[in-house]
């Protein structure tokens, strides 16, 4: 590499070697990441519903479930905090 | 050459931080912990509006850690008051911001011992490493360790200036303070207090006071009997020094005596 480095011994060369092969496959790496990157882009401009699928917090409502001791209704109004109750 | 690879770099890093913010944007929190510790308690704040005494002793959610450290969801639930709702989602975006200012934190350590290609090489190796992308705003988005590593490069990044000033110590003082009530982990960085280049007398004083939190908050479960979880590594420790004291207090009071009734012959 012209951006200096110079190797001097045999130990040098090789760590060298194995760094800029570390660097390759990193790059490899970046280029899975791109791949991932441009599906989920390409998958939330052709969704129709963008809102409902990217918004996680818009959910459909919750069923009354009927027989619910306190504790079991207190962990339900947990578990449905932060959801708009879409009808 | 020099520009390519500098822009090669810039690139690959830009690539990274693109990755952890379409995951923040296109993907729900998946985190286990995110959903049942850290968002989880700052929705009993937001229930309880306040303290949330009943959440901390509801035997149902003894798997949340009932006795964490509170600092995280408590930043949580202020977001959700600034929100006007309960938003996991929105809270997220705060993620890719640090794993930014991670990079960049980064990127400033290495350049004082290197030049700019070198330092980019090593920063987006650094951005390359699993647990932090995952951290960043993929799969683990929503825990609490990337706020405990920015803390930590924070740490670093003062402790590498030359010239070192007690107001310096104070902010690192109160980055372990902040950093104790994040995650218990945090009070293990009150140990570099010790090493500062300050007087010993100061040093001293800066690591018994950044100890402050954690021992009011271990107080506050003791005090409020909150019921210990899976992980009681404080409560433990604290019930060694409780019972070394225990056992040395009368050692120590008999060896008063001893030494008051002695009389050289």
């Amino acid at each position: 590499m012209s951006i200096g480095i110079k190797a001097n011994s045999i130990f040098l060369i090789i760590t060298i070697r194995v760094f800029i092969l570390l660097l390759l496959i990193l790059m490899l790496r970046s280029f899975i990441y791109t791949k991932r990157i441009l599906s989920d882009i390409v998958k939330f401009s052709n969704s129709n519903s963008k809102v409902e699928d990217f918004l996680p917090y818009i959910k459909p409502c919750l069923t009354e479930i009927q027989g619910l001791t306190d504790e079991e209704k207190h962990i339900l109004n947990y578990r449905s905090l932060g959801t708009i109750c879409k009808k | 050459m020099q520009k390519i690879v500098t822009v090669l770099f810039l690139l690959l890093i830009f690539i990274n931080i693109s990755y952890v913010t379409t995951g923040v944007l296109f993907h729900p929190v998946q985190s286990m912990d995110a959903i049942g510790i850290w968002f989880f308690k700052a929705k009993a704040f937001y229930i309880e509006q306040g303290f949330p005494n009943n959440f901390l002793h509801n035997a149902n959610y003894a798997y949340s850690h009932q006795r964490y450290p509170l600092g995280l969801p408590f930043i949580i639930f202020l977001f959700y008051r600034l929100m006007g709702g309960v938003n996991d989602h929105s809270f997220l975006i705060l993620y890719p911001i640090s794993y930014c200012l991670i990079l960049l934190l980064v990127y400033k350590i290495f350049r004082r011992h290197t030049n700019t290609i070198y330092s980019l090489i090593f920063v987006y190796i650094y951005s390359m490493f699993s647990p932090l992308i995952a951290a960043g705003g993929r799969i683990l988005a929503g825990n609490a360790d990337i706020f405990l590593v920015l803390v930590e490069w924070i740490f670093i990044y003062i402790l590498y200036k030359k010239k070192f000033s007690i107001a310096k110590c104070i902010l690192i003082m109160i980055l372990v303070m902040i950093a104790s009530q994040i995650k218990f982990e945090g009070i293990f960085l009150s140990g570099i207090l010790l090493f500062l280049p300050v007087s010993r007398k100061l040093r001293i004083s800066l690591f018994c006071v950044s100890l402050t939190p954690i021992i009011l908050w271990t107080w506050v479960t003791i005090a409020f009997k909150i019921p210990t979880d899976t992980h009681p590594i404080v409560p433990s420790l604290f019930l060694a020094i409780e019972q070394l004291v225990h056992f040395l207090g009368p050692c120590f009071i008999i060896s008063i005596n001893q030494t008051k009734n002695f009389t050289p012959s």
